[in-house]
């Protein structure tokens, strides 16, 4: 029977994507949170007589009202072209499943109840009668543990046989909400044997009173993120070396190669020396960092912990007028604010996500965290053997928390003025903990979570990288054009707290974060490529005869936090938007805070 | 008995919702939670700056504001006891 189509539908955080990988054999990724999936998938099943078309509708609690997301859903449902529809039902909430499953067999007759996490719910001391439920509900129930991938076989065979009945699709009866979930009541009632003593369900509570206590809560928060922060900080300089290392040695292996084909020296140098040069740096300090924070940052997802991170920072946000879950989007933010943004997706209300997606840039992202610890350990501790690191991660933590206190402000600026509006219907599900997705699903989310940034940055890279070059390359007398533009930019450098070549390098920076220093060598050192990183010392000593001195330092720092988006995360803020004036927004913003802050403290040092 | 908004629930406390109250996408999105006229709730546990507070109604745990909290009545007391699947009536 060729032309079989079924659709998946279900409440969000039921498992839903995995059931659909299980039975596709596709790997799209799964959080453990609820409204992961934005965009719906197709897939094909293949069993013993052939494959059929599934189709993944976005997560739903209801086919009546609602977010966009429901809507879809209920529009495919009534008149999108399928034969069977399987409603994935979560076996550990079962009652709470059973209204969408009361719901889809309304409209469509042929509907499969796919009962999930079957084993979660044993291990939580839920045994469901599924004999009695198909009874109940006069409909085909399949249990499985889509993880463990028991039961799809049995599923694929029932989705099978189900397309063979008759179907008809009943008028849209509407019912009112209580007697719905009355129905769905008295049927899980009849299914379900709980265990109440279970030792698994009083564990995870126990585990939740540590995470959001008053006392606990926000110190294991920032001790998780510390640690975060430490193993991809120092986790990622091995790989980075290795990686600088091999990317330069191409570089000169490609000079060579313009050399021999006798290129003028001037194409050599701008392809190679600056195309390809910058290119290469941003995809050294870049790749490794994200390498190593996102796998991490997915196994917390996976985990369950952070929607704990959005119920515990809610009260912060909520006083600002924002929601909760933009808690989570900063967290992405530290690894990269192009994902941050994409990840402001999981906020509903689309004045909230605007906000956040505006004020993440203020996060500092693995680009600018190394350049802050080098400003730090350079200029603003100096010396004090063992206390000086404590002092040096104070600094940092200080600095942290002053940009959360900004996000903080601009959020309620921006509800106060162009944002209008109060805190959004906000109740936020906390999902059980459950144990990490398999190795190969997290490194598909790495991969596209990493691959799409970098791609983007490499976008952005190499035109600049030729800007860079030309700037360098042509002079105006004994000047080139980047020492002369810096001398310019020096007046307004200097109202800053700065000096021109380093407000330059800010603006060069644009396409990645990471190359600011490079660039500020370059212009002190009078050379027309990037700088090779230098030894701290030596670094210190060609910054001070500079006229660098703390306070200069810490104007940068200052600006580093709060400046324009790089590159990337401004293409990521017009991809989210698509529209040109909150983009432009989202530049002015960070970099008005960052002017008012930084010639306020020039002013005062 | 008396009713008492769900914000006046004390750790641990167990309750039937009598009617749930707020904006309507406020009432529409509990519902879909599956916290309607009738659930059992318990109060779990409050995060870290006491507001919002996590409750569990049909095996699921919901963090809710009080603000929000207080606008839904519920009548106090274990009755059959069970929050998993609500069987109150």
């Amino acid at each position: 029977m060729a032309g079989l189509t079924a659709v998946l539908c279900g409440n969000p955080n039921v498992g839903k994507s995995t059931v659909f990988n299980a039975l596709t054999g596709m790997h799209q990724h799964t959080g453990n949170w609820a409204g992961k999936t934005v965009e719906s998938a197709k897939g094909t099943v293949h069993d013993e007589d052939g494959s059929w078309t599934l189709i993944d509708l976005p997560g739903a609690y209801s086919l009546q009202h609602g977010s966009p997301d429901e809507m879809v859903t209920a529009d495919y449902l009534l008149h999108g072209e399928y034969d069977v529809a399987i409603v994935v039902c979560d076996a550990t909430c079962l009652a709470r499943s059973m209204v969408l499953a009361l719901q889809t067999s309304d409209l469509c007759s042929r509907t499969v109840v796919c009962v999930n996490l079957m084993d979660e719910a044993r291990r939580q001391g839920i045994g469901i009668d599924l004999t009695t439920l198909e009874r109940e509900l006069g409909l085909p129930v399949v249990g499985i543990s889509a993880k463990e991938g028991q039961g799809i076989d049995r599923l694929k065979k029932t989705v099978r046989k189900t397309a063979h009945f008759p179907n008809q699709k009943s008028a849209n009866e509407e019912r009112h909400t209580v007697p719905l979930h009355q129905k769905a009541d008295a049927i899980a009632d009849k299914c379900l044997l709980v265990d109440e003593g279970n030792e698994l369900k009083n564990r995870n509570q126990r585990m939740d009173r540590w995470l959001c206590s008053p006392a606990t809560g926000i110190p294991i928060m920032l001790a998780l993120l510390l640690v975060l922060f430490y193993l991809t900080l120092f986790g990622a300089n091995i790989p980075s070396e290795w990686l600088s290392k091999w990317l330069f040695r191409l570089e000169d292996t490609l000079s060579q190669w313009f050399i021999q084909w006798n290129a003028p020296e001037w194409l050599t140098g701008a392809v190679v020396h600056g195309m390809y040069r910058t290119l290469a740096w941003v995809v050294a300090v870049m790749l490794p960092p994200m390498a190593i924070f996102f796998p991490l940052f997915t196994l917390l997802e996976d985990l369950g912990y952070l929607p704990r991170i959005a119920f515990n920072m809610d009260r912060c946000f909520r006083s600002c007028h924002a929601c909760g879950k933009q808690a989570l989007c900063m967290c992405m933010g530290l690894g990269c604010n192009a994902v941050g943004v994409t990840g402001c997706r999981i906020i509903q209300s689309p004045r909230e996500r605007m906000i956040a997606i505006l004020t993440n840039a203020i996060t500092p992202c693995n680009g600018r965290l190394p350049f802050l610890i080098t400003l730090i350990s350079a200029f603003l501790v100096t010396g004090g053997g063992g206390w000086g690191s404590v002092l040096s991660a104070v600094v940092l933590v200080g600095l942290l928390a002053l940009s959360v206190g900004m996000t903080l402000l601009l959020s309620l600026g921006l509800s106060k003025t162009v944002l209008r509006g109060m805190s959004s219907a906000y109740v936020l599900e906390l999902p059980p903990f459950r144990a990490p997705k398999t190795g190969q699903v997290i490194l598909r989310s790495v991969m596209d979570r990493t691959i799409g940034v970098l791609m983007r940055a490499v976008t952005v890279a190499a035109p600049a990288g030729l800007l860079l070059w030309i700037l360098g390359y042509l002079k105006i007398g004994d000047t080139s054009l980047l020492q002369y533009i810096a001398h310019g930019l020096d007046p307004f450098g200097r109202v800053l707290g700065m000096d021109g070549a380093i407000l330059l390098a800010f603006l060069l920076g644009l396409p990645a974060n990471e190359i600011v220093l490079p660039i500020v060598l370059m212009i002190y050192l009078s050379q027309n490529q990037l700088m090779e990183p230098l030894q701290l010392m030596t670094l210190q000593t060609v910054l001070k005869t500079h006229g660098w001195s703390a306070g200069t330092a810490l104007c940068t720092a200052l600006f580093s936090m709060f400046h324009w988006p790089c590159g990337t995360t401004i293409l990521t803020i017009y991809k989210e938007t698509r529209h040109v004036g909150w983009t432009l927004l989202s530049i002015l913003l960070p970099t008005m805070a960052g002017i008012i802050v930084c010639s306020l403290v020039a002013a005062l040092l | 008995m008396k009713l008492v908004p769900l914000s006046d629930l004390a750790i641990g406390e167990e309750a039937a919702v009598v009617s749930v109250g707020g904006s309507h996408a406020m009432r529409t999105r509990l519902n879909d939670l599956g916290l309607v006229e009738g659930s059992r709730i318990r109060c779990m546990y409050p995060s870290a700056f006491g507001d919002p507070r996590a409750y569990l109604v049909r095996g699921a745990t919901l963090g809710i504001r009080n603000s929000d909290a207080e606008r839904i009545l519920c009548r106090k007391g274990q009755e059959n006891g069970r929050t998993h699947s609500s069987s109150m009536r």
